[in-house]
């Protein structure tokens, strides 16, 4: 009898996880992978959504179906893109489903897209709750605006990556070889927008005449002529109280960068005077990090100002310039002091742009003040927008040249040797 | 098992005086002879009436061979030598038996005036060989025939001579088939009960190696021997071992796995408690430990216990090569071995409830090869393991020529048709040849089993409840680990009742030098391996020596 109870509890046992489990069993392929959302203002004051759905079986050759025809999934798309309009985001995406042979799945969307007329009419505060409320989504998701439609943008050629979203990735991975513009993650634009004393702020997104394109690529013959249109990101769209603001060069962009201390490299050029007027030397920035900015608000006659100050080192990457004795360590430190004055001046572009033309605080100088000065903070913090608008700043930097390449000075012409 | 075969029958009062077989003879012939009622049975003075009870109790086997002489002359005093054709040697018998009864008693001039004493000059001074024993009983008289003695029986004696000549069909010392090795010795146990002995007590000359034999099986009468290291070995542990044994009332010992399940302390645990190896220097290795050993005539397989979960793990290759190596190859085996229970219900929780958790690229080519497979992933996992297992079994027991016939057929038709045809999709195929390799790593095949069968359920826990099912079904594998014992040792023993001292041991191998104590759960009476300061170094130049 003991051995039947025993029995009989233990068969209830499996049955009950049998019972419960599989309710939310998914199969992979029975998954749409949505590797790029964005969002765009619709008429009738709706949000259109947009997503990169991923067609698996189109992307990897020698899957299980396409084994033995041939393999590399021929010809079909690599990508499915589905759009849908309505009030909310949510009610958009399960509209989507109406359409969409396969569940969505936001768990590896790489990049979600803003378009600039969003950002700018509606601003992003209200449609940002979604994404931060849903469980799919990743902190870690690349948010930006776009200028334009977002349907151009997801339906341009590709040809290294295999869909327009891992294009995208690409190029904000590359960051660190340019810096100059300036990407945000979702859980830090989140963090930046609901926390006082930071503006935030996110690169731009956009299309660009391809300078690839020839006309002797359309010439029959040619294997696939190349697209018209490139992806391009550059700058920084700013924001205040959630709606976008404007935006900032490629140079006002490295400034905030500079600021905020997420600089990773990128070329940075000075010319100094030569035989033919003046000629260039570009640097190559080493990595900076946030250690090597520091921000010091001071206070004198009760008004705040603020006072920057960044340390970089760098290394010469080219020298056009051949009348230069790079042996020489004055000249290095000559050209160390030029270069903190080039830096100086991104820095102050930056901090001028943003004061006097968009009034928003997106280098973080109200969270420098609040952590020095918190009674002050306090007083200031209504009416914030006028005093980081006129608030003095200065600018200090410091540099060092590490390395000047495999080569001392310049290959001159052998007319030049004479000299 | 075979119980019903036993018939208690009664014993019948014997009728003297009527050697002439009559009809409760044959109805005696018919019946089966118990031990109890051989035992009481006692060898009568007359010869004639011994071998007449012998050739009855045996059913008049074809195989008995009854060979009578006379002893001594003037006519002689009646005698018989019986063994079993094919367990005795004949040759011995011939040589050292017969000619000594035969010949050598006449010489002596043996005769009607040593009656009373005839016995005592028998054995004193006509059989020839190394080992001698009395037989009093018919008991003792037929366990002793039938492991291959030969017997001598004279003529007015209530007793009988047991001369030692074993002449059974023997292998010889082969390489281990099961515990193949790269370094190490290459002999292995044989079927034989002294062959085996012998290997371990070449190996182990201290005086202190103590066998202690007990014969178990009431049918079989399969000689087994304890053997452990007087000092080192608990003596609590040796007797639990003897007494656990002794506890055996079975028909029949064919195998040391029948001892095993007989006396291992969890019976319905997958997990075995009992370690088993054909390696003598393994043996010995563990007994140096202060483990006891059962060695079981007509196995080359030898128990050892206590067997906590780690020695399972261990190859004794772990301590021939350098330590460096055996570090390495341990921990791909610790690898190997969680990899042989998890990973396919890992990858069935990770596809079907867990996308997010992989990494985009790899969910990317998983779902292309997913594309178009008829069946959930469970399912799929599940027909390959069965396959895969099918396979395995198919080629453990077919000849070796056609096994191979068999890996080729089912690489083919698992590998490439499965997954042309889409049944399958490629990467299944992939997951289950890691697993299949995996569960090769583990040394000794008993723990590798019991990976293979734990991984069904944990299959099932992973299609139900994703990882969370699979975290449960790990930690009631633990508890369950944690509860066992083998022979008083925590199953889990330098993990669970954490010795620190013991994981020089387990997360790595230590250089023998610095190995200077034993297992502490073990040899609690002498826990000393060796003394320190053995660490070799070039020889001091400031102090001259070369």
């Amino acid at each position: 009898m003991d051995r039947l109870r025993l029995v009989s509890v233990a068969l209830l046992l499996v049955l009950v996880s049998i019972l419960s489990g599989c309710w939310d069993h998914r199969e992979v392929e029975d998954l749409g992978i949505v590797l790029l959302t964005a969002l765009d203002l619709a008429p009738g004051n709706k949000i259109r959504v947009e997503v990169q759905t991923l067609v698996p079986g189109a992307v990897v050759g020698g899957g299980a179906a396409s084994m033995g025809m041939g393999g590399g999934g021929g010809g079909r798309k690599r990508y499915l893109n589905l759009v849908a309009e309505d009030r909310t985001v949510f009610e958009a995406i399960r509209r989507m489903s109406l359409e969409a042979s396969r569940e969505l799945f936001f768990a590896h969307n790489q990049v979600i897209l803003i378009s600039e007329k969003l950002a700018r009419e509606k601003g992003v505060t209200e449609i940002i709750d979604f994404f931060a409320r849903n469980r799919q989504f990743r902190r870690d998701t690349w948010f930006l605006v776009v200028r334009g439609d977002p349907r151009d943008i997801m339906e341009i050629p590709t040809h290294l990556e295999t869909t327009p979203a891992q294009v995208i990735m690409g190029i904000i991975n590359r960051q660190d070889l340019s810096s100059y513009f300036a990407p945000t993650k979702l859980g830090e634009f989140i963090k930046m927008l609901e926390s006082t004393g930071i503006e935030p702020y996110t690169a731009i997104l956009q299309l660009k005449p391809n300078p690839a394109f020839t006309r002797i690529s359309l010439l029959p013959g040619v294997d696939t002529p190349p697209s018209l249109y490139r992806l391009w990101l550059a700058g920084a769209a700013v924001f205040r109280q959630g709606k976008m603001v404007g935006q900032l060069s490629e140079r006002e962009t490295r400034g905030l960068l500079w600021v905020r201390g997420e600089v990773r490299g990128g070329p940075i050029t000075i010319a100094l005077p030569a035989s033919q007027g003046k000629q260039e030397l570009t640097m190559e920035i080493m990595r900076f990090g946030r250690g090597g900015v520091k921000l010091e608000p001071y206070l004198a006659g009760g008004r705040l100002g603020m006072k920057v100050k960044v340390s970089v080192r760098v290394n010469l990457a080219e020298s056009q310039n051949l009348q230069l004795d790079l042996n020489n360590p004055r000249v290095i430190s000559r050209l160390e002091k030029e270069l903190a004055g080039v830096i100086k001046g991104e820095i102050m572009a930056c901090v001028t742009r943003l004061q006097e033309e968009y009034r928003t605080d997106a280098l973080g100088f109200g969270q420098a003040v609040h952590r020095k000065y918190p009674r002050v903070w306090r007083q200031v913090k209504g009416e914030w927008e006028d005093v980081f608008a006129t608030m003095p700043v200065a600018v200090e930097v410091k540099t060092v040249i590490r390395r000047i390449g495999l080569i001392n000075n310049p290959t001159p012409p052998h007319m030049l040797e004479v000299r | 098992m075979f119980r019903f075969w036993k018939k208690r029958t009664r014993i019948l009062p014997r009728e003297k005086g009527n050697p002439a077989p009559s009809r409760e003879d044959y109805a005696q012939w018919e019946r089966s002879y118990e031990a109890d009622e051989l035992k009481k049975m006692p060898l009568g003075p007359r010869l004639k009436d011994n071998l007449a009870l012998i050739k009855r109790i045996l059913g008049n086997s074809s195989d008995l061979v009854i060979r009578e002489f006379r002893l001594g002359v003037d006519g002689g005093v009646p005698g018989a030598v019986v063994f079993i054709d094919g367990l005795t040697d004949k040759g011995t018998v011939n040589d050292t038996l017969l000619k000594g009864l035969t010949l050598e008693s006449r010489m002596a001039g043996l005769g009607g005036r040593d009656a009373g004493n005839i016995f005592a000059l028998v054995r004193n001074f006509m059989v020839n060989t190394s080992s001698v024993r009395e037989a009093a009983t018919v008991f003792e008289l037929l366990d002793g025939i039938l492991y291959g003695d030969a017997a001598v029986l004279v003529e007015g004696e209530t007793r009988a001579l047991l001369a030692t000549a074993p002449g059974w069909p023997v292998r010889s010392i082969e390489e281990p088939t099961s515990e193949n090795l790269v370094r190490g010795p290459r002999e292995g146990f044989t079927e034989l009960l002294r062959t085996n002995t012998s290997l371990i007590r070449r190996r182990l000359r201290t005086p202190n190696l103590v066998l202690e034999r007990i014969t178990l099986g009431e049918r079989t009468r399969t000689y087994v021997e304890v053997v452990y290291i007087r000092g080192l070995a608990d003596p609590r542990l040796v007797q639990e071992v003897k007494s656990r044994l002794s506890r055996i009332r079975v028909d029949g010992i064919l195998e040391s796995g029948n001892i095993e399940e007989l006396i291992e302390d969890n019976p319905y645990s997958p997990f075995p408690q009992v370690f088993r190896t054909e390696r003598p220097d393994r043996v010995v290795s563990m007994l140096l430990d202060g483990r006891v050993a059962i060695v079981t005539d007509g196995t080359p397989f030898v128990l050892v216990v206590p067997a906590e979960f780690i020695v399972f793990l261990q190859s004794s290759e772990d301590y021939y090569e350098r330590f460096f190596l055996a570090i390495a190859v341990r921990w791909l085996r610790y690898i190997a071995f969680v990899a042989s229970l998890i990973l396919p219900s890992l990858y069935i929780s990770l596809t079907t409830f867990h996308q997010e958790m992989i990494p985009t690229r790899l969910l990317i080519s998983i779902a292309a090869s997913r594309e178009g497979v008829p069946f959930p992933a469970f399912v799929e996992a599940f027909l390959m393991e069965f396959t895969f297992e099918a396979l395995r079994e198919a080629g453990i027991r077919l000849p070796r020529n056609v096994g191979q016939a068999v890996s080729i057929v089912g690489a083919l038709v698992i590998g490439q048709a499965a997954v042309s045809a889409g049944i399958v999709s490629s990467l299944m195929v992939i997951i289950v040849a890691l697993t299949g390799i995996s569960s090769f790593v583990a040394p000794v095949f008993s723990m590798a089993i019991t990976m293979r069968l734990l991984r069904f359920p944990m299959m099932v826990l992973a299609a139900t409840l994703g990882i969370f099912g699979v975290m449960m079904g790990l930690l009631v594998i633990l508890v369950h680990m944690a509860s066992l014992r083998s022979f008083g040792i925590p199953y889990l023993a330098p993990l669970a009742p954490l010795h620190t001292g013991d994981l020089k041991d387990l997360l790595m191998r230590v250089p023998l030098w610095a190995m200077d104590k034993r297992p502490s759960e073990l040899a609690k009476g002498d826990p000393l391996r060796q003394e320190e300061g053995l660490k070799p170094a070039p020889p001091d130049k400031k102090g001259g020596q070369g």
